[in-house]
């Protein structure tokens, strides 16, 4: 169970351009949970979903996972319980390695780094089941440069390194919102589809509704930094996107609407 | 006048092997981390005059190196943790280190320059013969560049290499998915310049001295040799990574002998070195135009 209590997150603190990004944000995420989260443009989601990765330490707070405190745990500590998919496929992945070097460095997220050979046949073998999931071909171009790939199958190997090792909490940053119509659902099948098999505790954010609609188990509604809807499973089954707008009055400019 | 160049192409070579090692501790920060080091114009020389000063001093040839090894790591850590925890540009504090390096070594050995006796090198405790003929120094000398490259490769290649690798070619990525950047960016700079100063400990006891000024240029030297290197053997896999700097300073040096042999003077060098290496760094931007300089950057 993810528990976030009381977190404060206020950029450029003190000056003429401060900005409380999260302002007192309470929420607990249950083990297997799938929330979507949604909200406009400076809403602070990023925020948070950064405050849960570790890239940001809160201003006051505390993030426990499944029991542990993490708030103080840095980023790259973090990554051992923590996978993250970003919006930017330039992000995820890095372009100078090859698929199968990438796919290396994701299992080591958990497993840690040593003095030994880091490809082996048997890691090639793991890769490959990994990433036939997919069914993008990557299995057979493990010896390709990330830098080589579509943002769409770079996205797509970003969700696969993310969940290589089932982490405890899986993050997603608009991370279909850079992509084409057509390949951002691809990768949004994807995702649910090995999200589903691993039943992995997942948060993520987008702005397109019918997404959060069809795929999450809880809607969190975000504003000026804090929670301001929740919406659980047994009450998503009966909305469509235009009850959520009404509802919410959802003032989103980047709101995709049709799918 | 080429007489004179083909005569001297032996032992243009056995110092461009010994040379080779600042090539490629200029490579690892460059290329492997992206974040360019000028810590080898200090370490380096360290390297030598730690080496010579404790040569003389009686400490077996083996100690002597290790110490000049750990001298070089230090710098580089130095120059890593000034540019991550006073958020100074990596250059600045590279050229900040070297700088504090030069009072290091004139303390070190006491004196500007030093002279290091033949039997007290590490050519002599292998065999006596060595340092009397250049071949057998070249086939010494090749040997170790040798086995350094296989070790780089095979660390390159290795979990904490990959990682490594990693911190270069993605900033943001590294830390989330577990990796420690700052620790493994010093390490990597502290690897270069341990590289460099065992260069510098080698070059003092090949040619019998140390002087507190045989790091100077040296640092545009090695990038010219990374970059002919880097034209000749390509750098898409990292085994041509590790190989370009040691093709490149052999071709590098060559080439130097035979500008001078051919009348080029040699105060004129350091201004047509430095062109070079502004030209082949320059030429493609300008080539690729504006759009692709950008998103370069
Ligand atoms: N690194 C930063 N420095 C300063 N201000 C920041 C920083 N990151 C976010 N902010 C500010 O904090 C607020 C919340 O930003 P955040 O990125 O979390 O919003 P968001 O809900 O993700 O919006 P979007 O839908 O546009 O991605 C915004 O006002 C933003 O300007
Ligand atoms: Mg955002």
């Amino acid at each position: 169970m993810i528990v976030a209590t009381g977190l404060h997150k206020v950029f450029n603190a003190g000056t003429a351009s401060e900005k409380i990004a999260i302002a007192g944000l309470d929420l607990k995420v249950d083990t297997g949970q799938f929330v979507a989260i949604i909200g406009g443009n400076g809403a602070g989601k990023s925020t948070l979903l950064n405050l849960l990765g570790g890239a940001f330490l809160p201003d006051r707070g505390r993030i426990d996972i499944d029991a542990v405190d993490v708030t103080q745990m840095r980023e790259h500590a973090r990554a051992a319980l923590v996978a993250r998919v970003f919006q930017d496929p330039m992000v995820g992945t890095a372009p100078t390695l090859t698929v199968q070097e990438n796919m290396t460095l994701a299992l080591m997220r958990s497993e840690g780094r040593r003095l030994r050979p880091a490809l082996t046949a048997a890691r090639r073998e793991r890769f490959k089941q990994a990433l036939s999931v997919l069914r993008l071909g990557l299995e057979n171009r493990l010896d390709t440069r990330a830098g080589e790939l579509s943002g769409g199958q770079r996205q797509a190997l970003s969700l696969a390194m993310a969940t290589l090792c089932p982490p405890k909490l899986l993050l997603l940053d608009e991370h279909t919102a850079a992509l084409d119509p057509r390949t951002s659902e691809y990768v949004m099948e994807a995702t649910v589809s090995m999200v589903t098999h691993g039943k992995l505790t997942t948060m993520m954010v987008t702005h397109n509704m019918q997404h959060a609609l069809s795929y999450a188990s809880r809607i969190i509604m975000m504003d000026a930094g804090r929670i301001v809807a929740d919406i659980g499973s047994d009450e998503i089954g009966g909305l469509t996107v235009g009850d959520l707008v009404a509802r919410f009055r959802i003032k989103d400019d980047r709101m995709v609407l049709s799918t | 006048m080429i007489q004179a160049f083909i005569n001297l192409i032996p032992i243009t070579l056995a110092q461009s092997l010994i040379y080779s090692f600042v090539a490629l501790a200029i490579m690892v920060p460059f290329r492997t981390l992206s974040l360019p080091d000028l810590t080898t114009e200090g370490s380096f020389p360290l390297g030598g005059c730690l080496a010579a000063a404790v040569l003389t001093a009686g400490l077996d040839p083996w100690s002597s190196m290790a110490l000049a090894i750990a001298g070089g790591f230090l710098a580089g850590i130095s120059t890593a943790l000034i540019h991550q925890y006073f958020k100074i540009n990596s250059l600045l504090a590279g050229i900040l280190v070297a700088t504090m390096i030069w009072s290091v070594n004139l303390r070190v050995m006491g004196m500007p320059n030093k002279s290091v006796r033949p039997e007290l090198t590490a050519f002599d405790a292998i065999s006596p013969e060595i340092l009397l003929g250049i071949w057998s120094q070249i086939a010494l000398l090749a040997a170790l560049v040798g086995l350094v490259v296989l070790g780089l490769i095979a660390f390159y290649k290795s979990e904490v290499g990959l990682a490594l690798r990693c911190v270069g070619a993605n900033a943001r990525l590294s830390p989330a998915i577990g990796i420690n950047a700052r620790l493994y960016t010093t390490v990597g700079f502290g690897l270069a310049n341990g590289l460099a100063a065992l260069g510098g400990a080698i070059v003092v006891q090949q040619q019998g001295y140390a002087d507190v000024t045989m790091g100077f240029g040296i640092l545009v030297n090695g990038l010219a040799a990374l970059i002919i290197g880097e034209a000749i053997i390509g750098r898409s896999t990292i085994q041509r990574q590790v190989i370009a700097p040691i093709v490149g300073s052999i071709v590098y040096y060559q080439l130097i002998s035979l500008g001078l042999s051919t009348g080029l003077h040699p105060s004129d060098l350091k201004l047509l070195t430095g062109a070079f290496v502004l030209i082949t760094l320059g030429l493609p931007l300008l080539t690729k135009g504006r759009a692709a300089v950008s998103a370069g950057a």
